[in-house]
């Protein structure tokens, strides 16, 4: 058993969003209710559609957003990032990848300014060692070191996004957290990519908390996939046991419908017949219900439970029977 | 960008400032604007040298004397003279570099303070953002000209008083287009990303944003010149400006404008050196902003 | 009988670099009712191919063809009539292709219209229920009165091929007609795609970048790579015994998902980036990358015919020689 780096439990997070001045603003629920566990060098995958709250998650876990409920342990101890002293040490500890990592990059600035502000941040490296620093970890990502004093531009979009790995790496972080770090790039790239991101893990034994679409990354790196849908849980258990065995009906849809899918016997839940799009609004039941196959009354009025099925856990009302 | 250059045995594009003029010489007409306008900045700073006579040298043989081209003319005057006898051609010069050093000096007063206190302002945010801003339009509401007339209604006529007048009208504009500025790149997300290195405070604003930002303040210090001649001659020309005996564009105009019609070049001469000069100046502003818009790597 | 044949099309645009080629030498046929596929990186030409075909492209770009017909009509530079009656394309964004201000019933009237010049009003409405059936959405009528925006992105694409389907036409173009969708979304949109290419005889190119869509949807792929058309070939054919290897490479490259895949091993990556249009090395344009070049390759190779497949390479793969790298 590898011991946890990383533990949440209930992370819920709702936005208000307004609705002009003489009405009550809208709340939202972008996430809620989000438990899982991270290892020491494991790969766990967030997966999910637009607006199934996996980014506001992923910033939740970065600290840019602050849960309104639930908890977060970084190495068995209660993290708050209200805490000044805390938000600094996880600042340096967990590091985000965005989404289009080109435009995270500062355009009118040389990337060795960007690539030495964590290093400014951190009070343990002397200022002489900067240099050394950032040429030692351009190398590991691929890149020379005389390009430290190139623009952003002057590299090309794969170059981009092993900047901004490396800058994520230069604090000598435990957990990184990626939003669809690969979702800009060609395929051929993006294989470079996976391979970067898999030998910096043996290397340097770092955690990742991957969020993509594309399930066929997931399956190639993760240890561990959480499935959302609404905001919500929908499963979470070991990459293998999901791929197998999914238990959710929308987990099963989801593999379903991966083109080029060979092997699976998941046809029946291909979502051919209902073409709503929106998961359900109203927080009472299961968001997939509108769209489940085999959901009854009950899922449209009671929220499921997390239920554990075989090594998983699935939050549905049928988990186990279908 | 068409930025190449061989480095390491490949090709690598240029350094933003190397590809901004790269792509600016591309630009002819922002070209020929520049042409003229450094033609017309080295006749004004070797103006003392190149005067035949002093700005307010009288030549009482020669009253309201045609330029030199024409069937009236004397070859020694060679724009002709004012009705005091004054060479208009010595004072187009001598008045030029007053002008235009006034000018200069004035845009980058506003500039200095405008660009200061938008960055600082939108930079804090909030309540202190929302007072700055709202108190700064409502000068913007009044035109500029009636502001610059306001201030040297209390100040009093001088080229310094309205010099102050002028920079204090375009202060706002200053202010206006670097707030903008500033709240369009705060939006973008490198700015997030820097913040979540741990970037704070001053190091935020002058390596992540200043830079980003530079673009919309060169635009805005392009357009302001031309306008700030225009501004300083408008109360020369008015008689609030400089005061004989020192000379300046708008002033020479004022001064003839009784004459216009005995003797029109004392007013057609020094009106078409101050529409040469504007119009360069545009043409090079126009060849500024439309190099940033033309590129996406420098935008 | 073909009912699409381009030879030696080459498209080159003017730029700040000089005359880039797009598209070079490449060669196309279509048989009616195929569903083709065009795969390729970003900036390998493969929406340029399109639109060129459809004579979309900007007056700027040079076009040069030695042969082009369409449903037995010779097409020419001038006159792209012929191809614009008989095709349709969808883009994308389906939000950007649908006028905002319009309902969707007054879209599918005027698109309709412009081909039923003398049908009555109760026809043409008759007929847009129809297409709007016809593209699986199961309440039509109500549809008619509504706006693009009411609807997610998935609905609205239903409801741009339903407006390209209008004029009946026997080619539809789909330029990543998915890649903006849900993957659950992604697969009806597919699904779609093929069964009215079915029933309608109507051929499709379907423009990706996603090799899974190529693997379900496609009868026959072709693998572009900067401007050319570097392999073509039926799609299960080219992807299990690829003879590019480029085509290879794109499909080791992707981690293929399937109940008992051998996860966390390296993935296999051509070295370095797509060259900018700019850059294309001379010769085989995959050459400087290609883990098979020789001294040959500076030479641009010949198309090679083996049955239904065709390629350009200096050293293709031998079936065998694929098993050993499998």
């Amino acid at each position: 058993m590898i011991a946890p780096i990383l533990v949440t439990s209930g992370l819920s997070k709702s936005f208000q969003s307004s609705r002009g001045i003489f009405r009550k603003p809208l709340n939202v629920q972008a996430v809620e209710n989000i438990s899982f566990t991270l290892g020491e060098a494991e790969t766990l995958s967030v997966v999910g559609e637009t607006g199934s709250g996996r980014t506001t998650l992923a910033h939740m876990l970065a600290g840019i957003e602050y849960p309104d409920e639930g908890m977060l342990l970084y190495k068995g101890k209660p993290v708050s990032y209200l805490r000044p002293k805390d938000e600094r040490l996880l600042q340096k500890k967990i590091r985000l990848i965005f989404q289009n990592p080109g435009r995270t990059l500062n355009p009118r600035a040389p990337i060795y300014r960007t690539l030495v502000q964590p290093l400014r941040n951190n009070p343990d490296v002397p200022h002489h060692e900067y240099r050394s620093r950032i040429n030692e970890i351009l190398q590991k990502v691929g890149l020379r070191p005389e390009q430290n004093h190139w623009y952003p531009y002057m590299f090309s979009g794969g170059q981009r996004q092993r900047i901004a790995i490396a800058r994520a790496l230069i604090s000598q972080p435990e957990i990184i957290i990626a939003d669809e770090p690969l979702s800009a790039l060609d395929v051929s790239v993006q294989a470079q990519m996976i391979n970067l991101l898999l030998d910096l893990q043996q290397k340097d034994g770092v955690s990742y908390v991957f969020i993509s679409h594309n399930l066929g990354v997931v399956q190639h790196i993760s240890d561990k996939v959480l499935v959302m849908f609404g905001g919500q849980l929908i499963e979470y258990g070991r990459s293998e046991d999901i791929f197998n065995r999914p238990g959710h009906p929308y987990t099963r849809a989801l593999l379903a419908s991966m083109p080029g899918v060979k092997g699976y016997a998941l046809s029946q839940w291909h979502p051919k017949a209902r073409i709503l799009t929106q998961a359900l609004s109203h927080q009472e039941g299961c968001p997939y219900a509108n769209r489940c196959p085999v959901s009854s009354s009950q899922c449209y009025f009671q929220k499921p439970p997390h239920k554990p099925v075989d090594q998983q856990i699935v939050a549905c009302h049928k988990a186990g029977e279908i | 960008m068409a930025l190449y250059i061989d480095r390491y045995g490949e090709q690598q594009l240029m350094h933003p400032i190397q590809g901004f003029w790269h792509l600016y010489k591309t630009n002819n007409t922002a070209m020929f604007g520049l042409l003229i306008l450094s033609l017309i900045a080295l006749i004004l700073i070797l103006s003392p040298l190149l005067a035949p006579y002093e700005a307010n040298a009288q030549f009482i043989d020669a009253l309201l004397s045609s330029p030199s081209w024409s069937e009236n003319g004397r070859i020694e005057f060679l724009f002709g003279t004012d009705d005091l006898g004054r060479d208009i051609f010595s004072r187009i010069l001598i008045g030029g570099r007053t002008t235009l050093s006034t000018a200069m000096l004035v845009v980058f007063f506003a500039a200095l303070v405008g660009v200061l206190a938008g960055l600082i302002s939108s930079f804090i945010g909030g309540w202190f953002d929302k007072i700055t801003s709202s108190v700064i339009e409502l000068f913007m509401t009044f035109p500029s000209l009636i502001t610059s007339l306001l201030v040297v209604a209390i100040l009093g006529p001088g080229l310094v008083n309205s010099a102050i007048a002028v920079s204090f009208a375009m202060l706002p504009h200053f202010f206006k287009s670097t707030r903008n500025a500033m709240l369009t790149q705060m939006k973008k997300p490198y700015y997030a990303a820097a913040r979540l290195d741990g970037a704070r405070g001053i190091r935020l604003l002058t390596i992540t944003l200043l830079p980003n930002i530079t673009n919309a303040i060169f635009i805005q210090f392009s357009l302001s010149l031309s306008t700030a001649i225009l501004e300083i001659s408008t109360l020369g020309f008015l008689g609030f400006g400089a005061q004989s005996p020192l000379t300046e564009w708008g002033a020479i105009l004022g001064e003839s404008r009784s004459y216009s019609y005995q003797a029109p070049w004392t007013i057609w001469l020094p009106g078409l050196s101050m529409l040469v000069t504007i119009f360069s100046i545009n043409l090079v502003g126009d060849g500024i902003r439309e190099t940033f818009e033309s590129d996406h790597h420098l935008r | 009988m073909n009912l699409l044949q381009i030879e030696d099309l080459s498209v080159s645009f003017p730029s700040l670099y000089g005359e880039i080629c797009a598209v070079s030498n490449s060669s196309l046929s279509l048989k009616p009712g195929e569903i083709r596929g065009i795969i390729g990186e970003s900036g390998s030409g493969k929406s340029v191919l399109a639109q060129a075909l459809l004579g979309l492209l900007d007056p700027s770009a040079t076009i040069n063809f030695d042969f082009y017909s369409f449903d037995d009509t010779i097409v020419t530079k001038s006159d792209y009539d012929v191809i614009r009656q008989g095709a349709s394309i969808i883009f994308q964004d389906p939000s950007t292709s649908l006028n905002p201000s319009k309902t969707i019933g007054n879209q599918l009237w005027e698109t309709l219209y412009l081909h039923h010049k003398d049908a009555s009003r109760d026809f043409l409405k008759q007929e847009s229920l129809k297409l709007l059936h016809d593209v699986g959405l199961s309440t039509p009528e109500s549809l008619l009165r509504t706006y693009p925006h009411q609807f997610a992105a998935g609905v609205n694409q239903r409801i741009m091929i339903a407006l390209a389907i209008a004029c009946s036409p026997k080619l539809l173009v789909a330029d990543e007609a998915t890649t903006n969708l849900d993957m659950t979304i992604q697969s009806q949109i597919l699904d779609l795609l093929s069964k009215l290419s079915r029933e309608r005889e109507m051929a499709v190119i379907a423009i990706t970048h996603d090799f899974a869509i190529l693997a379900e949807t496609t009868d026959t792929t072709s693998v572009m790579y900067c401007g050319y058309i570097l392999e073509t070939g039926p799609t299960r054919d080219l992807l299990t015994h690829p003879r590019h290897p480029y085509t290879k490479a794109l499909v080791s490259s992707i981690p293929q998902i399937g109940p008992l895949r051998k996860s966390r091993s390296h993935l296999y990556a051509l070295k370095g980036n797509v060259p900018p249009a700019h850059k294309v090395p001379v010769g085989c344009p995959l050459g400087p990358r290609c883990p098979r070049a020789g001294k040959i390759c500076v030479q641009l190779p010949k198309y090679q015919n083996e049955e239904n497949r065709h390629y350009r390479c200096h050293y293709p793969l031998e079936d065998s020689l694929w098993e050993e790298h499998l």
